[in-house]
């Protein structure tokens, strides 16, 4: 049986870039049926006219001066990263935008 | 509005073309994190915890960005959002390293606005919106793709027209408008070379009374003049594709490269089931507000743009159109000029010493150079310019000295004499080299005597040259023809 | 060591020096390894960073700061350069930051000697330490029983004795509901008063930096010294650093109770603790006064809506390009990343990305994140109405005492709810502290588990709260008990 939110999850696993096995894909399918259905009451709230509240603080222009900092030195920028080539970050082969 | 009768049926097709320019700003440093916004650098050396996405870095806005791009805002006469907000654009590739672009969604920090073409015709603007540029991707060494991130977070405003364009022209002119004020205003160096403007075209044809067709966004132009290529050729490639019988090659909406050896436009990507961004408000960004006072203020400092120029020119120191364009599409041309006109009070003159001579000589040396590079101030030319006025100098000696002003930066008036062109304006000396001039010269005597006063041209080019230019031209005239008179 | 004042104090007098402090905690990290509250120790960083302070203080240098000597744990979300950042997580083993968060920076200026990272749920998700990629942590007051979440590591260090003072992060009570659990003070500043660079992002619109301690005075010290205006943050306040306040009694301290916190599903022995700390309260001078913070019912929900989206985003910069472990997948960029994050997150942590990319996603969005974040205000107006008639909020911290190892997590909607009394004042970004008051008997008998109590104060109002709470604490004796595991102090 095929779950409701199964191409929810899916669909999210693709935007997210998550590989998920398909044994998997119905165990969080179920996890999203439970955990949505907890959070239903949510959506029943009457919101009209309120303003969405995006940050716990109200804060405005917070803003720097347009004057330049040290970069980091190359080595310690590239050290933790999984390859490197020639002063680069190396990927697999794409192509722009296919990813 | 431009139509288009295909070659096949004769049917007529409207072209509906938009564009989204990105425009790097020109600030010293990115717009979230200190690091310097320069190009060409070592790769991955103008990098720090922030723009590479190190896990907890925090962005923190550039002040000068968004003073940058108000003035693109008020410089294109668009609706400023007294309050704006950064969103979160969400989606992953090697050289986005935050894993979202911090871009404005639905509340850009402004709206409408617009750009007059010389016909007259608006091109309206949608909105211009802030945002960050990505790394760079570079796919043609070796066998894996690498990234340098020295571009990612460099402050950038799309501006994004109406479908207002039906043909390459108008978006060539569009494209050179844009640029010309982003430039004149100092927000953007605005070269496709370097990649601070880049241009995407969004392209669709129609007939006479038809809704939208289906939109093909062109990507990879890097200059206006391919801009103007890949429309032209993508406008006959869809009316192909629409009047071939078979369905399934009509236009699909998607992404073309534009092939710039070929000249043709090809698929890059089919847009799945168009991205899903979710684009949210970024929490680690508060709202950005602008008073009216803060508007104002831009509005005032703003310099006098490139149209306005160009009218001015031709009114008030009556230069022909072409004259007023060259001057007045760039500011340090422009301001060059108009102050060089305040010391000689000659407007035409200096336009055509600045146009000939100046910006031929600063076009030698590479497209990079800058007028005042030359080292001849404004008030140096006018200075020649009255040295001329004044008979001091002759015109062709006037170019000399130029080009020596340019080689030594010394001023006119110590080089006519260091190079002795000083114009000989005494009598007897000129009286001995028209004596000369005339030596042999019968024929030409007797033809202006005859009335054919263009023979007197060659008897003066003969004084010149004895006098090696510095013979002022029209007393030689005089005496010449004094003792033409005489001569019989 | 439980006192970082008397601490320092001793050191400062002599009868110790910094290294003896850094061998003795070392020591006591071996010895209670079986908390698994901490995560791999580097200890000659440790060691040559004592032998600094021990020579700074001989050679007179400088006044020594407010921490001296003292060692602080920190949880593996907070960077410190060249020193491991996992965040609990498989995807970051190795990584080692470029840079040092402002929080760690200020305790090294304060002249603390940051210890060891602690123990966590993987990016600060969950309520129990249980998902942490490495171990669970264990309650050092039964072991069978978790720590709370997600700052367990922490929470249980100090709590065993092993540091004085330890910072955690709180998004939804990820140090108050460990404090609780663990029964040490637990305090949540001001959303805005402490700075977030360098702590790695979970919920950004709600995490904070807050610390643990043995006492709300030694919670007070090291919050002095990390809050407090950063130009790396644009959501930190420019408000000067949180500073020490006090109040010589509790006489006319207006309590607004809510209602909805002592609802049904409170367990009946934290309810009895917490109205036996209430009526100590009344006693000292407090008055009651009852309130209704009526959106309190869809606080978890909110919570989870909000903090979940904010991760789906925060977490997609974990892609294999720049740091941490890469798995190749089929070889694409795709694959790469696909393969990499499949590998590199828990369940839980991909429980979270993918709700909070369908609550963000085209068509879900306004139903969703869009409402939650008009919910939000709706709470956070609740809290704005409630300060007009009393000057803090107190509730229980947790409705239940701690739970044993394995008890929820297979339900995420049960271990969810273990939020609900934490999330309202995340969701306002209000200034809360949880600190012991008391311990009961677990249900079958065999451990006695501390209770806490929650202390919610008005925007800003973080020295008023501190004060109140510690003029409780300087009349009563709960912050007093300790786990009856706990070894004796370190050199005393």
């Amino acid at each position: 049986m095929t779950n409701e939110n199964t191409p929810a999850v899916q669909k999210c696993a693709a935007l997210a870039r998550l590989q998920v096995e398909p044994e998997q894909v119905e165990r969080l399918a179920e996890d999203f049926d439970r955990i949505l259905d907890a959070f239903r009451g949510l959506t029943e709230l009457d919101v009209s006219g309120v303003k969405p509240m995006t940050g716990a603080l109200d804060l405005q222009d917070i803003v720097r001066a347009d004057e330049p900092r040290p970069s980091l030195e190359r080595e310690r920028l590239l050290a933790p990263a999984p390859k490197v080539e020639d002063g680069f970050f190396a990927v697999p082969k794409t192509v722009d935008g296919d990813a | 509005m431009t139509r288009v009768i295909s070659k096949q049926s004769g049917q007529t097709w409207f072209p509906v073309i938009g564009l989204e320019v990105h425009c790097q700003l020109r600030t010293r440093t990115k717009l979230f994190c200190g690091c310097a916004n320069e190009f060409g650098a070592e790769p991955n050396t103008q990098v720090c915890p922030v723009c590479s996405g190190q896990p907890g870095a925090l962005p923190v806005m550039n002040s000068r960005a968004l003073e940058l791009a108000l003035r693109a805002a008020v410089a294109l006469d668009c609706d400023v959002a007294p309050w704006s907000k950064f969103d979160r654009k969400n989606y992953f590739y090697c050289d986005l390293p935050k894993g979202y672009q911090i871009s404005q969604f639905d509340r850009p920090y402004c709206t409408g606005g617009g750009i007059e073409l010389a016909s007259g015709k608006r091109i309206a603007l949608t909105r211009i919106h802030l945002e960050d540029d990505a790394g760079k991707a570079i796919h043609d060494r070796g066998p894996d793709t690498l990234v340098d991130l020295n571009r990612a977070g460099i402050p950038l405003i799309e501006s994004v027209t109406e479908p207002d364009l039906t043909n390459a022209d108008e978006a060539f002119e569009y494209l050179t408008r844009l640029k010309e004020i982003f430039q004149y205003i100092g927000a953007s160096d605005c070269d496709m070379e370097k990649g601070s403007l880049r241009c995407d075209v969004n392209i669709s044809v129609r007939l006479e009374g038809e809704e939208l067709r289906t939109k093909v966004e062109l990507k990879n132009l890097n200059s206006f003049r391919n801009v103007k290529a890949a429309i032209d050729y993508e406008i006959q490639r869809q009316i192909e594709a629409w009047e071939n019988p078979d369905e399934t090659a009509h236009p699909v909406q998607e992404t073309r490269l534009y092939d710039t050896n070929r000249g043709v436009t090809r698929t890059m990507r089919a847009k799945e089931d168009a991205h899903d961004y979710r684009y949210f408000p970024d929490p680690d960004l508060p709202e950005l507000h602008v008073s009216a006072e803060q508007l104002e203020r831009i509005r005032r400092e703003l310099p006098e743009l490139p149209a306005a120029r160009r009218a001015r020119y031709a009114e008030q120191f009556e230069l022909s159109e072409y004259d007023a364009s060259v001057l007045a599409s760039e500011r340090e041309v422009a301001d060059y000029f108009e102050l060089a006109v305040r010391g000689s009070g000659r407007a035409k003159e200096t336009a055509n010493w600045i146009t000939n001579e100046l910006l031929s000589a600063r076009n030698e040396r590479g497209p990079e150079t800058k007028l005042e590079e030359l080292g001849v101030s404004a008030e140096a030319l006018a200075e020649m310019i009255e040295l001329i006025a004044a008979g001091t100098l002759s015109k062709s000696a006037g170019r000399k000295v130029l080009a020596a002003m340019i080689e030594t930066g010394k001023r006119a008036g110590v080089l006519v004499v260091e190079l002795g062109l000083e114009q000989v304006q005494d009598t007897g000396q000129l009286e001995e080299w028209c004596r000369a001039a005339l030596v042999g010269q019968d024929k030409a005597i007797a033809d202006i005597r005859d009335g054919q006063q263009k023979a007197i041209g060659a008897l003066i080019g003969q004084v010149m040259k004895a006098s090696a230019g510095k013979a002022d031209p029209a007393k030689a005239r005089e005496i010449l023809l004094r003792f033409v008179q005489e001569h019989g | 060591m439980r006192d970082a004042h008397g601490l320092r104090q001793s050191i400062l007098a002599g009868e110790r020096t910094v290294l003896d402090v850094a061998r003795a905690t070392l020591a006591s990290i071996d010895e209670r390894a079986d908390l698994n509250a901490f995560l791999p120790v580097e200890a000659e960083p440790i060691l040559e960073r004592a032998r600094e302070l021990d020579e700074s203080l001989a050679r007179g240098a400088a006044e020594p700061g407010a921490l001296f000597g003292v060692p602080v744990a920190l949880k593996a979300n907070l960077a410190y350069e060249g020193r491991e950042l996992t965040c609990g997580s498989r995807i970051l083993s190795g990584y080692r930051p470029p840079y040092t968060s402002t929080v760690v920076q200020r305790l090294l200026d304060a002249g603390a000697l940051p210890i060891a990272t602690t123990n966590m749920d993987e990016f600060a998700m969950g309520s129990s330490g249980e998902n942490s990629a490495f171990a669970p942590t264990l309650n050092p007051w039964a072991r069978d029983y978790t720590p709370g979440g997600s700052s367990s590591g922490s929470a249980a260090s100090v709590s065993a004795g092993i540091v004085p003072l330890a910072l955690g992060s709180d998004t939804g009570g990820s140090v108050r509901q460990p404090a609780a659990l663990c029964g040490v003070t637990g305090f949540k500043p001001t959303f805005g008063r402490v700075s977030r660079y360098g702590l790695v992002a979970f919920g950004s619109s709600l995490d904070q930096v807050s610390p643990f301690a043995n006492s709300v005075r030694d919670a007070e010290l090291i919050a002095n010294c990390i809050s407090g205006a950063d130009p790396m943050d644009s959501t930190c306040l420019e408000h000067a650093p949180i500073q020490p306040v006090e109040r010589a009694n509790l006489k006319g301290l207006r309590i607004g109770l809510p209602a909805e916190a002592f609802g049904d599903g409170l367990d009946a022995s934290v309810r009895q603790k917490v109205e036996a700390a209430i009526e100590a309260l009344c006693e000292l001078g407090a008055e009651r006064v009852p309130i209704s913070l009526p959106h309190s019912e869809h606080a978890v929900a909110t919570y989870y809506v909000v903090a979940t989206a904010e991760a789906s985003s925060n977490l997609a910069r974990f892609d294999g390009v720049r740091f941490g472990a890469r798995q190749e997948g089929d070889g694409s960029l795709a694959g790469m990343m696909g393969a990499t994050r499949a590998d590199g997150f828990g369940d839980e942590v991909k429980r979270r990305i993918l709700l909070g990319t369908h609550v963000l996603s085209s068509g879900y969005y306004e139903a969703w994140y869009g409402r939650a974040q008009r919910v939000r205000r709706l709470i956070h107006d609740d809290y704005r109405r409630a300060f007009e008639s009393c000057d803090v909020v107190i509730c229980p911290t947790s409705p239940t005492p701690a739970f044993r190892l394995g008890e929820r997590k297979a339900d995420p909607v049960a271990m969810y709810l273990s939020d609900v009394l934490t999330v309202p004042a995340s969701l306002a970004g209000l200034p809360a502290l949880s600190i012991p008051c008391g311990t009961v008997s677990s249900d079958s008998g065999d451990a006695n588990l501390p209770v806490g109590l929650q202390w919610i104060g008005p925007a800003l109002g973080d020295e008023s709260l501190l004060a109140a709470a510690k003029a409780f604490q300087s009349n009563t004796d709960f912050h007093l008990a300790t786990p009856p595991l706990r070894r004796e102090q370190a050199g005393a």
